[in-house]
């Protein structure tokens, strides 16, 4: 396998998914945390100018979570059995994501932390709730017995876990309202590389 | 053979990447067009919305990964994992852009004439010069990655048609992003599908 160094902010944001991939998958990478005061001086470095990138064998530079997040899946064998099932685990993630998104564009910004308070509180029962609906429409039709797609883990697992370990230590009711994802969220951990990973990853505000 | 069957409003809007990519595989799909929306559609459609791809009985929402599927089915999204991933890096490059201009210029009303100038100035420069910076960096000429026709070619393609709308010029600046579009409108599969696709709004 080729070397992969991902470059990312000390922070989980978007760039965690790919971390938990790797390591699901038990496979190694470089993790290259970048603190904010280093940063402007690596910018030129970044493909877009943006944090996450992913370098393969020293030479190619990847952007785009996505993109990164789905080649480092297909390369550990986490992206799904066969092209129907990488097409189901992709349209989970990417249902995932519309509320993700919606939070890191309107919600993350907010500079009053009292009005951010009260747009991420009619944002979890508005968007994220619609969000956390459709994923488990999804895992219904294409999932079993804890996973998200099919009967072996997927990115499509992680993704859910990412998003739901962030949510459920302010939010442990969410378990309840969202069964279907709170048996995904334990059964990823149930995986003893990724448990050990979570255990021992910085902790950082997001 | 796979049977697929594209599930749609009668516009191009999220579905036209697909059939794009269909049309220039020279591959057989239904393009089921929904006149009667919600009617009995919303119900069929696995997350109330549209559009979604119906594979062998199977059905697959999400415009991006289907359109990945059909792609990957056809040897358009590249040579090997890494094209892959280069081919998706420059898909989600071009959607940040289809996204901007859906979330401010398509749902503008009343301020339309002043959200199109802000979002022509500054959104759209954004993300073109990105997206020109991408394909410079994995493209050759008239190719946003390697030198082959890959769905990225196709979305570009896609999105600028329609932010053009807004302005004739906008890619002026942009010259590997126009050098795409010249491959994507003189392939013969495409131009022919161009040539005989309904006019649509959207």
């Amino acid at each position: 396998m080729p070397s992969h160094k991902l470059n990312y902010f000390n922070l989980r944001g978007r760039g965690e998914i790919i971390r938990l991939i790797f390591a699901a998958a038990g496979a190694e990478f470089t993790d290259n945390r970048i603190e904010f005061d280093q940063w402007p001086a690596l910018k030129a470095d970044a493909p877009l100018g943006q944090l996450p990138y992913l370098t393969i064998d020293d030479s190619t530079h990847i952007p785009q979570s996505m993109a990164i997040a789905r080649y480092v899946a297909r390369e550990t064998g986490l992206a799904g059995k066969n092209n129907l099932q990488q097409a189901q685990a992709d349209a989970i993630v990417d249902t995932i994501m519309e509320p993700v998104n919606y939070y890191w564009s309107n919600i993350f910004k907010i500079q009053d932390a009292n009005e951010k308070a009260e747009a991420f509180k009619a944002f979890l029962v508005d968007q994220g709730a619609k969000g956390a609906k459709n994923v488990e429409k999804l895992i219904g039709l294409y999932g079993s017995n804890g996973y998200s797609v099919g009967d072996s883990l997927t990115w499509a697992d992680l993704a859910v876990y990412d998003v739901a370990s962030a949510l459920l230590s302010k939010h442990p009711e969410f378990s309840d309202k969202f069964p279907v994802l709170a048996a995904v969220y334990k059964n990823v951990l149930a995986n003893e590389k990724l448990a050990n990973y979570v255990k021992n990853r910085p902790e950082t505000p997001f | 053979m796979p049977s697929y069957k594209l599930t749609y409003f009668n516009g191009r809007g999220r579905a036209e990447l697909t059939r794009l990519i269909f049309a220039a595989a020279g591959a057989q799909f239904e393009d089921e067009r929904v006149a009667d929306w919600p009617g009995t559609a919303k119900a069929d459609a696995p997350l109330g919305q549209l559009p979604y791809l119906t594979v062998d009985g199977v059905k697959v929402p999400q415009s991006l990964a289907f359109a990945r599927l059909v792609a990957r089915r056809f040897n358009m999204t590249g040579s090997d994992d890494l094209e892959q991933a280069k081919t998706d890096a420059v898909v989600d490059s071009v959607s940040d852009l289809q996204n901007a201009y859906y979330l401010k210029v398509f749902k503008a009303k009343e301020d339309r004439d002043a959200v199109v100038a802000q979002f022509l100035a500054e959104d759209a420069v954004s993300h073109l010069e990105k997206v020109e910076k991408i394909v410079t960096l994995y493209g050759t000429e008239g190719y946003s990655v390697g030198s082959s026709l890959t769905w990225s070619d196709l979305h570009l393609f896609d999105v600028t048609s329609t932010v053009m709308t807004l302005n004739a010029n906008l890619l002026d600046k942009y010259p590997r992003i126009q050098a795409v579009r010249k491959t994507v409108e003189s392939n013969e599969k495409v131009s022919a599908y161009l040539k005989s696709r309904p006019e649509t709004p959207f």
